[in-house]
């Protein structure tokens, strides 16, 4: 399937899967048709049914009336064999429709699952071939790296011998230099043999797609190099995940006091703050909730939106990770709530947030919207996803930028948009990209290859590619559009925002682990 | 064979009817989709000539009807004459069952 004519193009480097205008969305859509068809097949066998019943009707009164007998008949057989053949037309269309969706999803589904499932067996068979495997793939591994750069540096230098090698290295290097402003692999092969010297200038960061396949490996080689036998399962990534959980709890137990509960009170507000009106206006109120914006560690803010026509709408705005240690501390934002929500276990953070959300008063069925970057993200879609504060609350919508949620589920009424950067691994920790169902869209942009330099620099390092405000830039430029799938969020959003003239009120809330 | 030969085809007819004002609520919603293709113009192309050989079959059963109800209305009046022909025999009025054909008979001939 493409994209239609109609389409505005995006900007360059941005890509959108999912959503409203996604391919499953275009396959539901298919089905629904198909079905559509079936109805349509089944109303025409009722036609050629009652046309057989007026058939009988004609012939038993032909016996009173013969002479109108032979106008009526042919007209209820002609009804008859007209009914019958456009309900198996139908149906064959019908079957048609159904077979391509069916062919869709399955090509769709059979490329990243083969490929997944060989990455997860092949690092699961190497953590359980042992030590001296583990040391003989790692040498393997530096020599075809070696080799690699040697090739690299040979490629590079032809263009300085003289002769016909000296021209074909010339063209090499200029081509290479030309295709070196390209998304993607092309872009990033270019970059690698473009240029003057032997050894390129700048190296592209491999995409967050290679690291979603590689972290599975990874899951896997850590599941099988531990002691003992295990079920080999399909997706080790969380069962890595608790194993680290487990690792970082015992360490905080050995070495410092674990933390004995969560206490999290209001801290500020409630004071008037400006009515988010747009995407980025929303992940604003995420930015003001790290510390280095002034605000105290462990905070998430919970806005009020109060609308003209008296209904209210709620917008929760979550930070990401602010304590890089492992080791449980006061801050509910650690690395321990990032390895209980790759695990799927409970996490502070999340329960930071739903608390707050009990004691700011939303009350069921006002609106909210969840918003978070990084592992803020992660904490949204936990709370949103929740089956229980999902009765509890009306869950609309969640936006993430750069958050690892791929295997997070959502209920089937709330929207998600999922904002990642090419160059950012950081989403793609969790080992498995985002689903494009027709609820969630991911919008991927290749910061490479902006026109801002302030993008391109951002391009250089998975810092700069992470940063809530390379986030910002993007969401700028990706809201307001003609994209389906981003307008249809959009729309969501708006029922929580409300029309101009809405008042936004924010309350800031604190967690604080108790420790001892 | 009974006196409501006209009210049954009727009732077939209208069955008839809805279920192809069905079949054409089907097509427009087979129709509403969202999806830009080669393979969706084949699929437009295969749903066009279904809606126009379904609209066709919505013309025939409305010629039908007219051939249909004059049949059966021709029918249910002569059954009408026979019967009466029939009771006035009973009763011994061969002239009156004569006169009662000759009333009805211009009627039979106008359904034609």
């Amino acid at each position: 399937m493409t994209a239609g004519p109609q389409d505005t193009p995006l900007p360059p480097g941005m890509r959108v899967r999912g959503g409203r205008g996604g391919t499953q969305a275009r396959l539901a859509d298919l089905e629904r048709a198909a079905g559509a068809l079936v109805e349509v097949a089944v109303a025409l066998s009722d036609v050629a049914d009652a046309a057989v019943v007026l058939a009988a009707v004609v012939d038993q009164a032909a016996v009173w009336s013969p002479s109108t007998a032979t106008p009526a008949r042919l007209g209820a057989t002609t009804v008859l064999a007209g009914g019958r053949r456009n309900a198996a037309n139908a149906r064959q269309v019908a079957d048609g429709l159904l077979r391509a969706a069916q062919t869709y999803a399955a090509a769709d589904r059979m490329v990243l699952d083969g490929v997944r499932r060989g990455i997860v067996l092949g690092g699961r068979a190497l953590g359980e071939a042992g030590p001296t495997v583990w040391a003989a793939t790692a040498l393997a591994g530096l020599a075809a790296g070696l080799g690699s750069v040697r090739l690299l540096v040979a490629v590079r230098s032809w263009q300085y011998l003289p002769g016909p090698l000296g021209l074909l290295g010339g063209a090499v290097s200029r081509g290479g230099a030309a295709l070196s402003r390209r998304p993607g692999p092309v872009g990033g092969l270019g970059m690698l043999v473009g240029g003057p010297g032997l050894l390129p200038s700048d190296v592209r960061l491999p995409p967050a797609a290679a690291i979603e396949l590689a972290v599975p490996g990874v899951a896997g080689f850590l599941t099988g190099a531990l002691p003992g036998r295990a079920l080999p399962v399909r997706d080790p990534v969380p069962g890595a995940a608790g194993i680290l959980a487990g690792a970082s709890g015992l360490a905080t137990a050995l070495l410092r006091t674990p933390p004995s509960g969560l206490v999290v009170t209001p801290t500020g507000g409630p004071e008037p703050t400006p009515t988010p009106r747009t995407l980025a206006d929303v992940l604003e109120q995420v930015d003001r909730r790290y510390p280095a914006s002034g605000a105290e560690p462990g905070t998430v803010a919970i806005l009020r939106i109060d609308h003209p026509d008296g209904s209210r709408g709620w917008v929760v705005a979550v930070p990401g990770t602010q304590v890089g240690s492992v080791l449980a501390g006061t801050n509910p934002m650690d690395m321990t709530t990032n390895f209980a929500l790759v695990a799927g276990r409970p996490a502070d953070a999340s329960s930071l947030v739903a608390r707050s959300m009990e004691q700011a008063g939303i009350a069921p069925g006002e609106p909210v919207l969840l918003a978070g970057h990084s592992q803020g993200g992660m904490v949204a879609m936990d709370v949103a996803g929740d089956p229980v504060l999902g009765r509890r609350f009306e869950m609309t919508a969640v936006l993430t930028a750069g958050s690892p949620v791929g295997g997070m589920d959502l209920g089937p009424s709330t929207q998600a948009l999922h904002v990642e950067h090419r160059q950012d691994l950081l989403p793609g920790v969790e080992g498995v990209a985002n689903p494009a169902t027709p609820q969630r869209t991911t919008v991927v942009r290749d910061l490479a290859v902006s026109p801002l330099a302030v993008d391109q620099d951002a391009a250089r390092s998975v810092a700069g590619a992470h940063e809530l405000s390379t986030y910002l830039r993007t969401v700028r430029t990706a809201q307001g559009g003609d994209d389906p799938s981003i307008r249809g969020f959009e729309a969501a959003v708006g029922r929580v925002l409300g029309p101009a003239g809405s008042v936004a009120t924010s309350t800031v809330y604190q967690g604080v682990r108790v420790v001892g | 064979m009974d006196g409501t030969t006209t009210a049954r085809a009727v009732a077939a007819l209208g069955r008839a009817q809805e279920a192809l004002d069905e079949a054409l609520r089907g097509l427009a919603a087979a129709r509403t989709v969202d999806w830009v293709s080669d393979a969706a113009d084949g699929y437009r192309h295969l749903l066009g000539d279904l809606e126009l050989a379904v609209a066709r079959l919505g013309l025939e059963l409305a010629g039908t009807r007219g051939d249909v109800v004059r049949h059966v209305r021709a029918a249910d009046l002569a059954r009408a004459v026979q019967l009466a022909v029939g009771a006035a025999d009973r009763t011994g009025g061969g002239a009156s069952g004569l006169a009662v054909t000759a009333r009805t008979a211009p009627a039979t001939a106008a359904w034609r």
